[in-house]
């Protein structure tokens, strides 16, 4: 290989992170409400990264020891990567941990503290969407930074696909019994016979695509339908729904 | 190098026995030399349906633990130049099976034969993920209804995902071998159709059996199905393992037998 050809680029990439943002500490609370969270939804808790807020902390209590809440979190297979909202921190500190210091959140985001480039915790692109069982047949468009993800085999029954802050377009079928989730919207383009859940954090404006509507459950931003009031109209047609007000709509494609 | 081939289904009595015993003789008839490995410890069965259940001496939990070797725990078949039987262990259990053990015995058997066919468990616990994670291949058994046709979709599920190939990034082979099926109970629209199925498992249609008093004859005298060449459901396994080694085979059996004058007389059975 030529000496002179460069060895790395630096390039400007986002990624959009969860936060912890505590809102007060108990040690043994916080311990026990991850581990209900994590029980819950295994498949996004693992090894997901996280930076630390203690902006809501009120001001006049002690901070948490940073190693305790390190220990907690892990414990849980979170990843924290890194603490934001508190200067109270000596950065020394954190950096011994591995932690990078991000500053206020709001308007002009700005990383105050370089991470070292050693760091173990770096957020790999994996981790931006997780699945439980599949990981082998999914591609994650990474370009553009775009969190799209495309699957182009079926997804079988009892697996779980969870896109983090994207949409989720399965080529082939979603079986009975599997569950597919997005941040975003889901397009199905095959039968939807299992459940499908779009806009899962929240964004109501999501909505979910189907060549034919078959599901168990479909629902945005957590208002649902089950099977049975979706037999009623457009049973295995091409639908979209979407959410109007409270309701979620259906409507045929 | 031997091609693995793992006869699963998620559910269980659906066929994975009988039609591990049809596809094992089955190749080795094609003159493919074969072994038989019985992955359900603790409910041994495929002996009784291969009819060597007397000559078992040493089985798959023996070789693991390296209290038998390969060559004496193989059972060579009498009928069936090429073929041989690796028996499970009937006083054990699935714990008795290690990753590291099956490897070492699957990469054994991989330098002996051209095929090996496993005959996983029921179920999606260790058992059935050992016997499908070193598979290149698997025959997924599944009957005409929706317990079991979820089910092997579920299992599907865990092929593309916790076996082998999946973990390199490769896929698993996959067939779909639709057993028991009675066309006039479909007629009637009592039974899901070939169609029914492929279209919810989508994978592609290896053979589809007839139920038929055949197999259970075979089976309770202890000889594989594909060895009594009249009946439709030998003829229907000797066509999957046609298809199965890449010949172009019509699908025969999915429609409604017609009874003629001859077999109204005789009062045949089919």
């Amino acid at each position: 290989m030529n000496s002179d050809t460069p060895l790395f680029q630096f390039k400007n990439s986002r990624v959009s992170l969860n936060e912890l943002v505590l809102l007060d500490y108990d040690e043994s609370r916080l311990k026990a409400e991850l581990e209900r969270h994590a029980a819950r939804l295994p498949s996004l808790f693992r090894q997901m990264p996280v930076l630390l807020n203690f902006e809501r902390l009120p001001a006049d209590k002690p901070l948490p020891p940073l190693d305790e809440l390190l220990a907690v979190c892990r414990d849980s297979e979170l990843k924290p990567i890194g603490i934001r909202g508190s200067s109270r921190y000596d950065e020394a500190l954190c950096q011994s941990l591995g932690l990078s210091c991000f500053g206020a959140s709001g308007r002009g985001e700005r990383v105050r503290e370089e991470k070292p480039a050693e760091s173990p915790s770096q957020p790999e692109p994996e981790s931006v969407s997780e699945t439980s069982e599949v990981a082998a047949t999914a591609e994650v468009v990474e370009e553009n930074g775009s969190k799209t993800r495309i699957l182009t085999t079926p997804v079988r029954s009892g697996q779980q696909v969870y896109v983090q802050g994207g949409d989720l377009i399965v080529l082939s079928s979603v079986g009975a019994g599997a569950e597919v989730m997005a941040d975003g919207n889901i397009h199905v383009y095959g039968p939807l016979r299992g459940r499908a859940m779009a806009g899962v954090s929240g964004d109501s404006s999501a909505r979910i695509f189907c060549q034919s509507l078959e599901a168990e459950l479909i629902s945005i931003a957590g208002y649902f339908k089950a099977c049975e009031d979706l037999q009623s109209e457009h049973w295995k047609k091409p639908v979209q729904a979407h959410l109007s007000g409270t309701r979620l709509d259906t409507v045929l494609l | 190098m031997a091609e693995i081939i793992v006869v699963t289904s998620g559910k269980g009595g659906v066929g994975k026995t009988t039609s591990s015993a049809a596809i094992g003789t089955g190749l080795a008839l094609r003159g493919h030399k074969t072994v038989l490995v019985d992955f359900d410890v603790g409910l041994r069965n495929l002996d009784l349906i291969m009819g060597c259940e007397r000559r078992v001496v040493f089985d798959l939990v023996n070789v693991i633990n390296n209290e038998a070797t390969l060559n004496q725990a193989l059972i060579r078949d009498k009928r069936t130049e090429g073929l041989y039987i690796l028996p499970a262990s009937q006083t054990r259990d699935k714990d008795a099976l290690s990753h590291e053990g099956v490897e070492r015995v699957l990469n054994e058997l991989s330098e002996m034969f051209d095929y090996i066919v496993c005959d996983s468990p029921a179920g999606i616990e260790k058992g059935a993920q050992l016997a499908l994670y070193f598979a290149d291949t698997a025959i997924v058994v599944t009957n005409p209804e929706v317990s079991s046709v979820r089910d092997s979709d579920r299992i599907l599920g865990v092929l593309q995902s916790k076996s082998r190939k999946a973990e390199n990034g490769e896929h698993v082979k996959e067939h779909l071998l639709l057993t028991r099926y009675n066309p006039a109970r479909v007629q009637a629209g009592e039974m899901l159709s070939v169609e029914d199925v492929q279209e919810i498992l989508a994978i592609p249609l290896l053979g589809v059996v007839p139920e038929s008093e055949a197999v259970l004859k075979a089976s309770n005298q202890g000889q594989p199905v594909v060895l009594d060449s009249e009946s439709d459901a030998g003829q229907a396994y000797m066509d999957a393992i046609g298809r199965f080694l890449g010949e172009e085979r019509e699908h025969r059996f999915l429609e409604v037998q017609r009874k003629g004058l001859f077999s109204r007389v005789f009062g045949r059975k089919g």
